[in-house]
């Protein structure tokens, strides 16, 4: 008989003590296998797992978010930056504006003034003509009325009727040597 | 034997030592003799599921404090993971290895629960032995069953091969574990021949040592537990009160110590064929 039998028997024999010492054996073994493969797959699959996918997602949504913030935090600077440009830039236009609607104001006011002045020239003078005018006719009447009382005392004062054409002639010479 | 309720009771003090094995309750479910050690798992197990779910809930973008803690407590052991298997693998492994974590965690700590090795049942003695009943726990924390350790390092291993295989390669391994690292070029040939033999029988120690993580796996996890259990039982002996409590603190730290190690023993496993990348990332980072 082979030595390596022996050896082989010897050392089953010394494994199933130390199995039976220790109550190992195969049903329960595999039971424990089982037990635990179970209770792995359940814990993994329907606890950790959407526990761990849960929190990728929110780290994922958290730098998004923080991506986005430093995104809005350098538009908005951009935009700040823009606007002081813009504003800078109105208020030069303005500047130019009001400088530009004063000069213009300026010419209006005085090309008002000059207008008013001419206006007022042409009111005055057309005043003085119609006074000139009305002194005219008033001592053109007053000639005619003074010629008219001259006329009526030197025939009161000479008794004499004259005829129209005597009045006439009368009248005339009155208004002669008043108008001289 | 059978179980009755006249059987159980809540003894004083028995000091008794523990029983190595688990013990068959004689009640079988689908042809499978229950042990106390089984029925301890499958309730632990349940309420382990039942609790974690009842934390979770249906997981939301704006965590409540359940699924806060859930988060925190799978983050921090997958941070803690990274490293050793690497980026690579990490999302591979991370299943099985969180598995084996939480699995050995609670298991050890319920070992510490009021019942688990005070709740016991009279188990008669045989007619005409002479010898009175004796106490049998009816339920034992799974890790000091050797049938339980011995299935997770089997898986442990059996996991490893996997991974190794799949993401490794045959090739990879084949020279992991005999193939010559040194540099030709800088020894000569000779010295690199003669070294080729010594790396063939490392190789071979090597081999015999993988194999042995089999055995330094399930029976420093059993020893632990079950050395636990004993001190547990010695010292409730000695003095009913306090002095198991301070024993039972211990247990605590070497419940939480043993899941560790099983679970980063099992990591550094893996990583040390399938992890070739945390030496590049060293020199860049340096």
């Amino acid at each position: 008989m082979s030595l390596l039998p022996l050896a082989l028997a010897a050392s089953d024999s010394k494994i199933t003590v130390l199995a039976d010492k220790f109550g190992v054996d195969l049903p329960h073994f595999l039971a424990q296998v089982v037990n635990f493969s179970l209770l792995a797959f359940v814990l993994y699959r329907f606890a950790v797992k959407p526990a761990l996918g849960q929190l990728e997602q929110r780290t994922a949504l958290i730098e998004k978010g923080l991506a986005d913030a430093k995104a809005a935090a350098e538009a908005k600077a951009e935009a700040e930056r823009r606007r002081e440009a813009i504003l800078t830039q109105a208020s030069q236009e303005a500047a130019a504006l009001v400088t530009q609607a004063a000069a213009t104001a300026q010419k209006t006011v005085e090309a008002a003034k000059a207008a008013a002045a001419a206006e007022a020239a042409e009111v005055l003078r057309r005043g003085q003509a119609a006074l000139e005018s009305e002194r005219a006719k008033m001592l053109a009447e007053v000639r005619a009325e003074v010629a008219r009382l001259v006329v009526a005392t030197t025939a009161k004062v000479i008794d004499q009727s004259l005829d129209d054409a005597a009045k006439a002639r009368v009248n005339e010479a009155a208004a002669k040597a008043l108008a001289n | 034997m059978r179980l009755s309720p006249a059987m159980f009771l809540l003894p004083a003090v028995l000091p008794a030592a523990v029983s190595p094995k688990a013990t068959d309750l004689g009640v079988e479910i689908l042809g499978l003799p229950l042990t106390n050690s089984v029925v301890t798992t499958w309730i632990i197990g349940l309420l382990i599921i039942l609790g974690v779910r009842l934390a979770v809930g249906t997981p939301k973008l704006v965590p409540g404090k359940g699924q806060s803690v859930v988060e925190g407590l799978a983050v921090g052991l997958r941070d803690t993971l990274e490293p050793i298997v690497g980026k690579r693998m990490i999302g591979k492994t991370f299943p099985i290895l969180c598995g084996f974590f939480v699995f050995i965690l609670l298991m050890n700590w319920s070992g510490l629960l009021p019942g688990v090795g005070t709740l016991k049942f009279a188990q008669a003695a045989a007619p005409g032995d002479g010898h009175a009943a004796t106490w049998i726990d009816l339920i034992r924390p799974a890790n000091s069953d050797l049938n339980t350790t011995l299935a997770l390092s089997v898986l442990s291993f059996g996991f490893w091969t996997y991974f190794v295989l799949r993401y490794a390669g045959i090739k990879v391994l084949a020279h992991d574990l005999f193939g010559n690292k040194a540099d030709k070029r800088e020894i000569g040939l000779v010295m690199w021949l003669l070294l080729s033999f010594i790396f063939l029988a490392v190789g071979g120690i090597e081999v015999v040592s993988i194999l042995f993580r089999l055995i330094s796996l399930s029976f420093r996890l059993y020893g632990n537990v079950f050395g636990g259990e004993n001190l547990i039982h010695a010292l409730g002996g000695i003095a009913p009160v306090v002095i198991p409590a301070v024993a039972a603190m211990l247990e605590v730290l070497v419940g939480l110590i043993q899941a560790f190690v099983f679970t980063l023993l099992s990591a550094v496993y893996i990583g040390l064929i399938c992890n070739h990348e945390g030496g590049h990332d060293d020199e860049h980072a340096h």
